[in-house]
């Protein structure tokens, strides 16, 4: 047999079709390595081929071996849960709808999560990998996209910008979907591994396109969100040692930078802002202040007169003065107590932390920073509803995902669970893009 | 001597582990370097060798690199931290084994 059919027969003993050009590169240089040794050693050409290719071995077991090694694996428990907290947020709602008698969407958003569940399936089953060849073309033309959809079909709802009507039928929210780009952003820096302190100013002129849909949006806050989300996943790249530069400085230098954009966005709108704008960063910076926002006051109370298990009648009653269709965990607290939201709030925590349990230990670079990115979104979903709902700072009407309602929501959570269960599924069966270095190590994990 | 390949079979992993563990190698020269610490005994093919260095990489017990030597990119294993526990717990496996078994067949060469 020669080299040629010795691979052809271990190659079809092995299914999943992705895994095949890196086992084959590494058998070829081992077939390689032999050869020469046997050129050495004072045989021919010929001679040395044939023997190389004998001394590998039997190509049908080799390649069956492989093949269990080398398999897509779905990450079926982290499924199960995902789709429990989608049931249980769904039942939440219909059981507040039916207690208060009011229209709390439930319908809706039953309908919405099972889209979502859809589309996390779906995405599972997408390779995630293919992102990062296009990340920054994918990158622009998501930019583009989102600036031009506010642009020519951008709606003002409640007050709020950002709302795009797609051909009447469905509108979506930009102040949403800019989320999505976050992983993007993650891709792109993946581009630039290997690099020295250009990549770091590459890095950060790659925030430009998250930052104009914002800009787009007309909200300082979500401008200023995108630009520390991209820098928390910039430091992330920079401590795995993805750039030829000095890992503490440059750190230390974004970290840096990362704490002067609040202060200088605050001070801006201080000086600059309309008083709304005054009032709600005070609101944020202090929220323990006697003079907090009334939305603040009313989640406090609600919190207050909660129990720690089973409703609180005067907790329900301040909620059934108004229907707060987002504020869903403020009516968990009160209608079954802290226990039962703590929960609930720690269902979706172990969720998160074991994707990302499993991202971090990825082998694959691009899949460990995609599932960093995704983590951090959705760590950042839940953590600022929470601390809305909760009274803890001012509600910045910011989508939970199991809980919150709304399309575009229940879009941006299933893409990014996907995201993750895509990198868990592909593990063990995509190779990274090589870093080639003359006598110095690089990890190709 | 010629050994049956069954006494093998199960114990490469910890073999290959042992090697890395003194330094990082590349397939061909783990092949090399086990034939000439066994005397020619152990001779592994690279049809074996490579699926077990891929289920070692998917269990975490190694990992891997590229490196460039004399103009060739070689793909390196390393040992990692479980690794090196996956090593100390087989070896330790295997010595009471093969504790039990001479004392077995000493016992019985001595009847």
């Amino acid at each position: 047999m020669d080299r040629k059919g010795y691979l052809e027969v271990l190659e079809e003993q092995i299914r999943c079709k992705k895994a095949i050009p890196f086992i084959q590169k590494e058998l070829e240089d081992h077939i390689e390595d032999q050869k020469m040794a046997y050129l050495a050693s004072g045989m021919t050409e010929y001679e040395a081929e044939e023997a190389a290719v004998e001394q590998m071995g039997d190509p049908v077991a080799a390649g069956m071996e492989l093949d269990q090694v080398h398999r897509p694996k779905m990450a079926w428990g982290m499924i199960g849960l995902a789709g429990a907290l989608y049931f249980a947020g769904f039942l939440v709602r219909f059981l507040v709808e039916a207690a208060l008698g009011v229209d709390f969407l439930s319908a809706k958003v039953g309908a919405s999560y099972l889209f979502s569940f859809m589309i996390m399936i779906g995405v599972c089953f997408w390779d995630y990998s293919r992102i990062g060849k296009w990340a920054r073309e994918l990158t622009i033309l998501a930019s583009v996209v989102l600036v031009l959809g506010i642009g020519f079909g951008g709606n003002v709802i409640n007050g709020s910008s950002g709302w795009v009507s797609l051909g009447g039928i469905v509108t979506v929210n930009v102040r949403i979907l800019i989320f999505l780009m976050i992983p993007l952003y993650a891709a792109v820096l993946y581009q630039y591994r290997g690099q020295g302190y250009g990549s770091i100013g590459k890095g950060l002129l790659w925030t430009v396109p998250l930052v104009l849909p914002a800009i787009a949006c007309g909200s300082f806050y979500l401008v200023l969100w995108m630009m520390l989300l991209c820098l928390l996943i910039l430091v992330y790249a920079v401590s795995r040692g993805w750039y030829q530069i000095k890992k503490k400085r440059t750190i230390g230098g974004l970290a840096l930078m990362g704490c002067l954009l609040p202060s200088l966005s605050v001070g801006y709108l201080w000086v600059f802002g309309a008083t709304y704008q005054k009032e709600r960063a005070l609101a944020i910076l202090s929220p323990f202040h006697s003079e907090t926002n009334e939305t603040v006051r009313f989640f406090r109370t609600v919190v207050s007169d909660s129990r720690f298990v089973g409703g609180s009648t005067e907790a329900i009653n301040m909620l059934a003065s108004g229907e707060r269709t987002e504020d869903l965990l403020t009516y968990l607290l009160s209608f079954y107590g802290i226990l039962v939201t703590v929960l609930l709030v720690g269902m979706m925590a172990v969720l998160l932390g074991v994707l990302f349990h499993h991202a971090a230990r990825q082998k694959n670079q691009l899949g460990r920073m995609m599932g960093f990115a995704c983590m951090v979104v959705l760590a950042r979903q839940i953590l600022v509803y929470t601390a809305g709902c909760l009274g803890l700072t001012v509600p910045q009407n910011v989508y939970c995902p199991f809980l919150g309602s709304g399309g575009s929501g229940a879009l941006m959570t299933g893409v990014l669970l996907g995201i993750l269960l895509s990198i868990y599924r592909y593990q063990n069966v995509i190779s990274d893009v090589k870093i080639r270095k003359k006598s110095r190590q690089q990890t190709t994990e | 001597m010629a050994i049956d390949r069954s006494l093998l079979s199960g114990s490469n992993g910890m073999l290959l582990l042992k090697l890395l563990e003194e330094k990082d190698l590349y397939g061909y020269e783990m092949i090399e370097m086990l034939r000439e610490r066994s005397m020619n005994v152990f001779e592994l093919k690279a049809g074996t060798l490579y699926p077990i260095l891929h289920k070692l990489e998917e269990q975490r017990c190694v990992e891997t690199y590229e490196k460039e030597v004399a103009g060739k990119v070689r793909k390196y294993y390393r040992i990692t931290k479980e690794g090196k526990k996956q090593l100390k717990a087989k070896t330790e496996e295997w010595n009471e084994y093969s504790k039990a078994v001479s004392q077995v067949l000493g016992g019985a060469f001595c009847g």
